[in-house]
């Protein structure tokens, strides 16, 4: 493990037991979060982001097993420790950001209260006076205007975005090295999501916090991550650089949801990625995108692809980059598209 | 929020009003006068008595005089034949107090006890401590208060006689609570399943919740979490179970009284039934009905105090 | 894609040698389509009803309910007594099974207190083999009193007389009674029910589709009937109508069919703005067609779970009721009326107290259970959140 590597996931594998039977949300995922820079996961809803994510704050549901992995924090092994020493780490090591602020708040305690709570996890001596001090002052950094008298109200009386500022508020009230954002920007308004993603980007730089960012939306990870992981159904399909996802995606997956992303440039329609994710109770053989590739191969639905390594960031699932694999054309509206971009930053 | 509430006290009123009115028709429609089961009275004082109660008047003056009595003068009509001449609102106020410790003795033991089974249940959902719980709830929500109570008494009194069969009324105040026992018991049955099964449902559900979630990823432990977040908002929808839970004891209260021969207003109301003192049950049922009627109100005015949500729409 | 491949570096070698065959297209040819759902679609009633077979505890508790329905039908017939015929000589029988009683139940024994030791022996008083044993010798006044144990069928000389559930105080055969009592408070509470569920239909319908200031007035109705506390209804209805069957149906009925109509009303709130009614509205459906064929359907569940909490419900007020002196006029029992006759002789006779409270408890049980089941499987939101 690199020594600024701060956070490594190793060939972490999870199941929940359902009445229909095992459902295999993660299936060998690796990947590293080093200091100071943003990684993405990618994917559509249900392909074990989020359920990777709650591995790492250790709140699994009741009825998910974690068949196998690791999850290195500073060396250690965060799915050995006990609730005891998980308690050391979550919220003041590792913070996280939700999905929908509405319902992420308390609804009938008030915000102040929330934020100057958490305050007093860290800081047990802290009086109420400084405690509300220092939380006016989060909320403040967090863009929150009036915050003195926001401070008494209730979750209620607030926007959408503004919840989401809160949210990030305590998330940060206990100075985390790590912040996981798990699609912080999905329940918002279009309009109110660049805000929050360069509030985002803000705090990270003016902390040097490293982050998870998960999301399903591609436009959005082209603003704020460094490296991208696309996952699809439980599993790491492609990971790379932004550079590298953006200008050189691999897997077919990856060039049908980069396809799929609305261009405001052109007209082109959208290319829709058809059928449906398959059923993880039984996780297809192969490669798991191939029922839904055109162009899948043969092989698609023997054998899984190993990781094709495109350059020592870049590596990519897919048989498509066998020698032997016929040629095949990655979308035209895609290819356009990267081309323009490429000539736009020339 | 005042002109909320002061709609609702106008509805309470209303309503109670109402209630009386048909317990007036139903008590001079029923066949026959009061007294005419009087064998050793001769018709003139028959119509002696009848005439110091209104009797002989046109049915809308009787009522007009029985609203009278009842709103303005405590005067709830006379007893007929349990306690001759007296006026029911002083026989009613006189087993009040014992009526209202049986009942509010149950209510308090019942909250903590249901509260403790339901939060055990939620914690151990799905786990064994949950399903035995579960089944306990079907059993004492389904069983009858009276049937509890057959039991209690043919075991714990008659059978190991740890404590006395029926209300002790003149004993000490250890003998007398003693003897409070089962009745407390029998009626506690119930109520426990209720709030226990209320609580479980509430907890499990905030406990899913994502600000649930986002307690714990602050750095709450996870008792500290339940505690602060999960038991505090699944409180407030509790306190609307409750208040209304008091009428149902009290319902239940009726029987047990009788069974273990509790002076209270429940079993005066058994008694006068047997004895055909309509009067005196119409003025029991109407303490019933404002006991009622009240806690209806006091649900209606809490909702607004306890949620901020109403509160301050209210307010604004 | 070509110069990506190009591109990649450090194959292994066992991947590098798959064979060229195995990277065919595979169908390339064939449209994608989204998927098809693979589970054939099945009806509401049908997937409840699959939900309802996985809660275990739901069917138990229907077959009881049957069980019971069925006893209840043919259980006074199975003996040779009817509901009200006395047999003065036989008061107070305890119970006694053919075969059971060899078991040691059921046998028919009773313990009689504080007899005189030297009577035992005495024919005329002990008959032949009715005496089973004796406990507790104390003397009195210099006789020695004991309390015996006898077969209480011998003692009477009824030895070929059975009475699966003995006796009450008048002689009367408990098992006929309590099957017969059991049938009354089921027709009871099921006629109540019925009738609540009617009125609430036509009821909440009216005020759910035309909605406005006829909604608010009959909401109003709604709100002060259900103000009014059961007990002070149930109890006026039948000081002033009797008590009769047909007076505690109506007793049960005056409050009862509230729920039902606030909770038809409600979904009639919910679904008389859809846009599938709307487009029925102005293709000229008519109005009894959209409130019988668009909105009520989706009540169905609701209403029968309603229906299936209701009925226990109703036993429970009817059983109340006798209990506070207000039940059925003798001699037509119901279990209520078995109940409050037996617990008065609770300490002597506690299996004139036992039969009808076990009935009852368990009727509840099963009633409450069936429904949460019913509840459950009609209404997966609703779920026990599991």
């Amino acid at each position: 493990m690199n020594k600024d590597t701060i956070l490594s996931v190793q060939n972490l594998t999870i199941s929940f037991r359902t009445i229909n039977g095992m459902v295999r949300a993660v299936r060998n995922i690796s990947f590293d979060l080093k200091r100071g820079e943003t990684v993405a996961i990618v994917g559509e809803s249900g392909s074990g982001k989020s359920v990777s994510i709650k591995a790492i704050m250790g709140i699994l549901a009741g009825n998910a097993v974690v068949d196998d992995g690791q999850i290195l924090y500073e060396g250690k092994d965060l799915l050995k420790f006990s609730e005891k020493e998980y308690h050391k780490i979550r919220g003041s090591k590792i913070g996280l950001i939700f999905q929908d602020p509405l319902s992420a708040l308390n609804p009938i305690m008030k915000i102040g209260k929330q934020i100057t709570e958490t305050l007093k996890l860290s800081h047990p001596n802290m009086t109420k006076k400084e405690a509300r001090d220092r939380a006016i002052e989060l909320m403040e950094s967090v863009g929150i205007p009036d915050a003195e008298n926001r401070f008494e109200q209730y979750p209620f009386q607030f926007s959408g975005g503004m919840r989401q500022r809160i949210v990030i508020a305590i998330a940060l009230a206990r100075d985390p090295e790590v912040l996981i954002c798990d699609e912080p920007t999905t329940a918002l308004d279009v309009t109110v999501q660049a805000k929050i993603l360069d509030l985002i980007n803000e705090i990270k730089r003016e902390r040097n916090l490293s982050v998870i960012f998960i999301t399903h939306d591609m436009g959005v990870v082209a603003n704020i991550a460094d490296r991208i992981n696309v996952m699809y159904a439980g599993k790491i399909i492609e990971k790379g650089t932004s550079e590298e996802i953006f200008y050189e995606p691999a897997h077919p997956y990856t060039q049908a949801l980069l396809a799929a992303m609305p261009d405001l440039e052109t007209e082109e329609t959208l290319v829709s990625i058809p059928g449906v994710p398959p059923n993880m109770i039984y996780p297809p053989k192969g490669d798991a995108f191939a029922a839904r590739n055109k162009y899948a191969l043969k092989i698609d639905f023997e054998q899984e692809p190993p990781f094709f390594k495109l350059s020592d960031t870049h590596y990519a699932a897919t048989w498509t980059l066998h020698p032997n694999a016929p040629d095949i054309e990655m979308p035209e509206v895609l290819k356009n598209r990267i081309n323009r971009m490429k000539e736009g930053r020339a | 929020m005042t002109k909320y509430v002061i709609k609702r006290v106008g509805m309470m009123f209303l309503t109670l009003f109402i209630i009386i009115t048909i317990g007036f028709f139903v008590l001079r429609l029923m066949p026959g006068s009061p007294y005419s089961d009087e064998v050793n009275l001769t018709p003139e004082a028959i119509a002696a008595l009848e005439a110091k109660q209104h009797l002989d008047k046109p049915l809308i003056v009787q009522y007009a005089y029985f609203m009278k009595g009842v709103f303005l003068e405590n005067n709830w009509g006379v007893s007929i034949t349990m306690r001759p001449g007296m006026n029911c609102f002083d026989i009613i106020k006189e087993r009040i107090p014992t009526t209202l410790a049986l009942n509010v003795l149950a209510l308090l033991i019942s909250i903590p006890l249901g509260i403790i089974a339901g939060t055990v249940a939620a914690v151990f959902k799905t786990k064994m401590p949950d399903y035995v719980i579960s089944l306990l709830v079907v059993i004492c929500i389904s069983v009858p208060s009276f049937v509890f109570a057959s039991l209690l008494q043919y075991f714990l009194a008659g059978i190991n006689g740890w404590f006395p069969l029926i209300y002790n009324s003149t004993g000490n105040v250890q003998e007398r609570l003693t003897s409070m026992v089962l009745p407390i018991l029998a009626l506690s049955f119930s109520p426990i399943a209720t709030v226990c099964r209320y609580l479980r449902g509430e907890l499990i559900e905030t406990m899913s919740s994502e600000y649930m979630l986002l307690a714990r990823t602050k750095g709450l432990k996870n008792y500290q979490a339940i505690v602060r977040h999960a038991f505090r908002n699944s409180m407030v929808p509790l306190a609307n179970v409750i208040i209304p839970m008091f009428t149902r004891i009290m319902g239940g209260s009726m029987v047990v009284e009788g069974l273990f021969s509790v002076p209270g207003i429940g079993g005066i109301m058994v008694d006068s039934i047997t004895a055909r003192d309509y009067t005196l049950t119409i003025a029991a049922l109407m303490f019933y009905s404002f006991i009622s009627v009240a806690t209806i109100l006091l649900v209606d005015i809490s909702y607004g105090i306890i949620d901020p949500r109403i509160r301050l729409e209210a307010k604004n | 894609m070509a110069d990506l491949k190009k591109k990649v570096i450090d194959i292994p070698e066992d991947i590098l040698n798959i064979p060229a065959e195995k990277f065919e297209f595979a169908q390339i040819h064939n449209t994608i389509y989204d998927a098809v759902p693979e589970t054939e679609s099945r009806g509401f009633f049908k997937d409840a009803l699959v939900r309802l077979k996985k809660n275990k505890a739901s069917i138990a508790a229907f077959w009881i309910l049957c069980a019971i329905i069925v006893l209840a039908i043919i259980g006074p017939s199975l003996t040779p007594y009817t509901f009200s015929q006395q047999f003065p000589e036989y008061v107070n029988m305890p119970p006694r099974v053919p075969y059971l009683e060899d078991m040691g139940i059921f046998n028919g024994k009773q313990v009689l207190t504080n007899r005189r030791l030297d009577s035992l022996e005495d024919t005329s008083k002990f008959p032949e083999g009715s005496v089973l044993g004796y406990s507790n010798p104390h003397e009195v006044r210099g006789v020695t009193l004991v309390d015996v144990e006898v077969n209480y069928y011998k003692y009477v000389g009824a030895d070929d007389t059975y009475f699966w559930f003995g006796t009450d105080g008048m002689g009367r055969d408990v098992w006929t009674r309590l099957w017969r009592g059991a049938r009354v408070s089921l027709v009871i509470a099921l006629a109540a029910v019925l009738s609540d569920v009617a009125i609430g239909i036509v009821y909440g319908s009216v005020a759910g589709y035309y909605g406005g200031k006829l909604d608010m007035i009959m909401m109003r109705i709604c709100e002060i009937i259900n103000a009014f506390p059961n007990v002070v209804v149930c109890t006026l209805c039948i000081l002033l109508f009797g008590s009769g069957i047909p007076a505690m149906i109506l007793a049960l009925m005056i409050r009862g069919w509230v729920p039902t109509a606030r909770m038809v009303r409600a979904q009639f709130l919910r679904f008389r703005g859809r846009e599938y009614v709307m487009a029925a509205q102005t293709m000229g459906v008519p109005d009894y067609a959209l409130i019988f064929r668009h909105i009520l359907p989706n009540s169905i569940g609701p209403i029968i779970t309603r229906t299936m909490i209701a009925i226990p419900n109703a036993i429970f007020t009817e059983s109340f009721l006798a209990f506070i002196g207000l039940g059925l006029a003798p001699p037509e029992p119901s279990i209520g009326t078995l109940l409050s006759s037996g617990q008065k002789v609770l300490m002597q006779y506690p299996h004139l107290t036992l039969f009808p409270a076990l009935t009852i408890s368990v009727l509840m049980i099963a009633f409450n259970l069936f429904g949460n089941g019913l509840r459950d499987a009609l209404d997966p939101t609703q779920r026990g959140h599991e």
